[in-house]
């Protein structure tokens, strides 16, 4: 039953919404635009009737409107209505302009990431939105594409369809897509937690660097016919990662993976070291789930490994391509027109890996990355750049407001004060404060 | 940065097996040409925000003969609608041996990065010719695309035999009867949205036994059942 123009809801609040036009309509529910003390809003009005006969899923999300939101980076339910028409719904904010489904991106036809760097801010606005959502005790429970509103010039995120978040171990019944499910749950083996979400955020993640699927090589590709049998066989019981170092059967096939395979070679080792990771055998072996748990990539983990990577972009000398710079490697520029290949720079090691940053000309170093109480990966504290008088020698700024301590090749330590410079070819060690260091890496 | 192509997707083809009989003339089959029409911008929508699937359609008409209106699946985005006209018999058999013909790799299935099993929509308002298309049902049946698809038919009026769209359907769940050329549209939409939606979609997970999915076909008779009282159609004298 569609709700009218001008009809009013009561919320829970006492206060009443007017509804407006429909917006969409998804799976469980219609999305309308209403107005509450003349602002505009968007009311999700179920329609699925195992949700509106679900009680524990309106006192869920009773709750959550009661503890609000892990940030700002949510559609996060606002009011509840009071039950009406059989049914019930919540308000939210409506989503602003310059923002796009996450799905559109990976259909790539009309919406298309400005930037390496606007995708990077996407993926690690992601990983903050679940690493805060997580810190508040929750967990998501059905991660997927359709969650998401990205910002294609700035990578800011959205994340919407926040009505089945719970506290962890906490289910509502809900049922989730198999290609993003973690195994353990794709099989019903256990249910819905936060680490089936580092999973499904890591397949998230993926998608997003890739415009591929972790799971989906030849061995998906030689099924004619994807049954729901076969889904449970490649998604639950017998994942293959199709970068899986130890087992060759899932590889992109040319031809049809050509985003897997294309893209995989523009990103540092470092990275794809982490995807090989998160989709071993291990970390999807529902077999032993103590160990799964584990082995996954956790949402702080990654958001480490984001920032080193959007730290070092740098702008190919040749063509201006963005490039993503390897850590101790050369590096080619994607652009294949160009082909031009950087040498391997020297690197900085931040807390024994926790960041890995190049040590080349523009490159910032961060406050997270120098001070580990410290969370801002917005404010610079450090800035490397070649020497005004000899070019060729690169040096490191201090540009926080500490003095540092560098350890010289020949072990001496001196200090460098705010605003003063050293010379790489001098130096093996930084020490920002007590506990915070960086090794210089050949 | 380089520009991506689209994420490798399934296709998925929703078929509409359409009865173009003589009873079919007039308000009925006009009826099926616009709720049609109407419904591909949906579709394409769908179609383009969905990073599972491709959603391809296709076209099969039969009166005296059956008829593919498409010569191979088409992308609903380029898909165009060409009105159906009604005359002649009920020749249900050799629909269903052409269906039979294209549900299979090398027919209408075949795609470089699979499909996901086909959602097969039934429209029609009166009894086969002759028991014929028994035979043809049989062999059908054993077609594995034929197995796994979501399957529903809309029976168009009191003379449509039920009990064949039920031998097709295999369930009379997934049967929809109507009286109106109002409820045929209602349905048509419903019908080719929800199918859509389901057969589209990776298997959905939850509420079950260890190791067990459910079937689209399943998922499908649940969608029905949620949104019945959308359909049920009481009215005593058919409307056409
Ligand atoms: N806060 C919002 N502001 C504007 N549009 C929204 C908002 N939330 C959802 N929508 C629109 O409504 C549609 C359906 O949303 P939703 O019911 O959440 O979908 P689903 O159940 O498929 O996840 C979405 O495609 C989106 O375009
Ligand atoms: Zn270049």
């Amino acid at each position: 039953m569609r709700l009218g123009i001008g009809r009013r809801i009561s919320l829970t609040n006492g206060k009443s919404i007017t509804v407006g036009d429909m917006l969409g309509e998804g799976g469980q529910g219609e999305v309308y635009k209403v107005t509450l003390d003349g602002k505009s809003y968007a009311l999700k009005w179920y329609t699925s009737p195992d949700i509106i006969a679900n009680e524990a899923f309106y006192k869920n999300l009773r709750n959550n409107i009661e503890s609000g939101t892990p940030s700002d980076k949510f559609l996060w339910p606002k009011f509840l209505t009071e039950k009406a028409e059989g049914s019930f719904g919540y308000v939210m904010d409506l989503r602003p302009s310059g923002y796009n489904e996450f799905a559109e991106f990976l259909v790539a036809k009309k919406v298309f990431f400005d930037s390496h760097a606007a995708q990077i801010n996407a993926a690690l606005n992601i990983t903050e939105a679940f690493r805060d959502l997580h810190r508040k005790g929750y967990s998501y429970q059905d991660l997927n594409d359709g969650n998401f509103f990205i910002n294609a010039k700035t990578g800011d995120v959205l994340v919407c369809d926040n009505d089945n978040v719970a506290p962890n171990g906490e289910n509502l019944g809900i049922k989730g897509k198999a290609r993003y499910m973690a195994p353990e749950i794709v099989r019903n083996i256990s249910k819905p937690d936060k680490y089936s979400d580092y999973f499904s955020l890591s397949v998230i993640l993926f998608e997003l660097m890739f415009f591929s699927h972790p799971l989906e090589g030849e061995r998906l590709v030689k099924h004619p016919c994807l049954t729901e049998d076969l889904e449970l066989l490649l998604y639950g019981k017998e994942p293959i990662f199709i970068f899986d170092p130890e087992n060759a059967m899932n590889r992109p096939v040319q031809g049809i993976h050509n985003n897997a395979i294309r893209y995989w070679s523009v990103y540092p080792e470092y990275l794809r070291d982490k995807f090989r990771k998160a989709f071993s055998y291990k970390a999807m072996n529902s077999g032993d789930l103590d160990v799964a748990r584990r082995e996954r990539i956790m949402d702080n983990d990654w958001r480490k490994t984001f920032i080193s990577l959007r730290s070092g972009i740098i702008r190919c000398p040749r063509c201006s391509e963005e490039i993503m710079l390897n850590i101790g490697a050369d590096t080619k520029c994607p652009n294949p027109k160009c082909g031009n290949v950087i040498g391997k720079t020297h690197s900085l090691s931040f807390m024994g890996g926790k960041y890995r940053i190049p040590v080349y000309p523009g490159i910032e170093v961060l406050g997270c990355m120098t001070d580990d109480m410290c969370d801002d990966r917005m404010k610079r504290t450090g800035y490397i750049s070649t020497h005004p008088q000899k070019p060729g020698v690169l040096g490191i700024r201090n540009d926080s407001s500490m003095p540092w301590t560098v350890k010289l090749k020949d072990g001496t330590v001196k200090p460098l004060e705010p605003g003063k410079s050293i010379s790489f070819g001098v130096i093996s060690e930084i020490s920002f404060k007590q506990g915070c260091s960086a090794d210089v890496i050949d | 940065m380089l520009k991506p192509e689209g994420i490798v997707r399934r296709k998925m083809v929703l078929f509409f097996i359409v009865d173009t009989s003589g009873s079919m003339w007039g308000t009925k089959i006009q009826a099926v040409n616009q709720a049609v029409c109407e419904v591909l911008p949906e579709l394409q929508k769908m179609s383009d925000g969905n990073a599972d699937a491709l959603l391809q359609v296709a076209v099969l008409g039969f009166d005296n003969a059956a008829y593919w209106l498409t010569a191979e699946p088409q992308n609903v985005d380029a898909f165009f609608w060409k009105d159906l006209e009604a005359n002649g018999g009920t020749n249900l058999g050799d629909a269903l041996f052409k269906l039979n013909e294209k549900l299979s790799k090398d027919g209408f299935m075949g795609h470089a990065s699979g499909a996901f099993a086909p959602a097969l929509f039934l429209m029609s308002d009166g009894c086969p010719n002759d028991d014929s298309y028994k035979k043809e049902l049989e062999k059908l049946r054993n077609n594995n695309w034929f197995k796994k698809a979501i399957k529903v038919a809309c029976a168009i009026g009191d003379d449509a035999g039920c009990s064949v769209l039920e031998e097709f359907t295999g369930t009379p769940e997934t049967i929809l009867t109507v009286h109106t050329p109002e409820a045929l549209k209602k349905v048509i939409r419903f019908v080719s949205v929800t199918s859509s939606q389901i057969g589209s979609q990776s298997a959905h997970v939850g509420n079950r036994q260890i190791d067990a999915v459910e079937s689209k076909q399943d998922s499908m008779i649940g969608a029905l059942q949620a949104s019945s009282d959308q359909f049920t159609d009481d009215s005593d004298a058919d409307e056409w």
